[in-house]
């Protein structure tokens, strides 16, 4: 077994963890952590094939801090829902927010 | 014994996404995300990717952690219908879906050609790569970020809902 295949264990172990958590939590937050875990997931895959494949290592790492950048993005508008959904309710569980259930 | 700093970290990484995910305290879970996220700057470092472990170790264990325990501290500790045993079993079976399915993948990836002489990271490479190659996807980046943090503001500033 190859080192990139090692790396590949590793992504895969946390892209799992992540999936666990998506679906066994039904706490906004906890959810957010399980969303951010799976982009982490994907990011140590791109730095992993970036090493051992020969491609450009450049581009795969400006591939990287892209994802980076839209995860900061999408955990800052998640996070300010999350706020919004406590002011209106003051709880964030997600199995009672329906109002958009048509 | 070649793989032992990165299965270190691995276990370190893992354990600490468990944590993030199930400590029983929200404000802890908050912290394990950080040092999940520390771990994963480690990988980058350990695959001689410093650039991308700064990057990370500054976005996230800087910035996007702190935000996400202040989140922690405002809306509180409360969590209700957790530890429900068909979303439970619903996460384990999510769980051993994704692990069942790369076992049998494992095969393909162990194949692949892997590059004998590790290609050495420089900053020119990476600059010219961000700047002129996926130029436009910076400048598509740059107005994402914006848009985000300007919805951001206009979400947490609401004063009152109409009904």
């Amino acid at each position: 077994m190859n080192e990139l295949a090692i790396f590949i264990i590793f992504s895969t172990l946390f892209l799992a963890i992540g999936v666990y958590g998506l679906l066994s939590k039904r706490n906004a937050i906890r959810i957010l952590f399980a969303i951010e875990i799976i982009i982490n997931a994907a990011n140590l895959n791109i730095g992993a094939f970036a090493r051992y494949m020969p491609y450009s290592l450049g581009s795969a790492q400006a591939i990287a801090i892209f994802v980076i950048g839209v995860a900061a993005a999408e955990a800052a508008i998640g996070l300010a829902i999350i706020i919004e959904a406590f002011r209106l309710r003051s709880k964030v569980e997600l199995d009672e927010m329906k109002e958009m259930k048509g | 014994m070649d793989y032992l700093i990165p299965v270190a970290i691995a276990v370190f990484s893992a354990v600490a996404a468990i944590l993030a995910l199930e400590a029983r305290r929200m404000v802890y879970g908050a912290i394990s995300l950080a040092l999940f996220f520390a771990g994963l700057s480690l990988f980058f470092f350990y695959l001689d990717l410093p650039y991308l472990a700064v990057f990370q170790l500054i976005v996230y264990v800087g910035a996007i952690a702190v935000l996400i325990m202040f989140t922690v501290m405002i809306v509180g500790e409360k969590e209700t219908k957790e530890g429900r045993l068909s979303l439970l079993l619903l996460g384990v079976l999510g769980f051993i879906t994704i692990v069942g399915s790369f076992v049998f993948a494992i095969e393909y990836f162990s194949s692949l050609p892997v590059a004998q002489t590790a290609p050495s990271f420089n900053f020119i490479d990476l600059s010219k790569a961000v700047v002129s190659q996926y130029g436009l996807l910076l400048i598509v980046l740059a107005c994402l970020l914006t848009a985000s943090a300007y919805g951001a503001i206009t979400l947490a500033r609401r004063e009152e809902v109409q009904k």
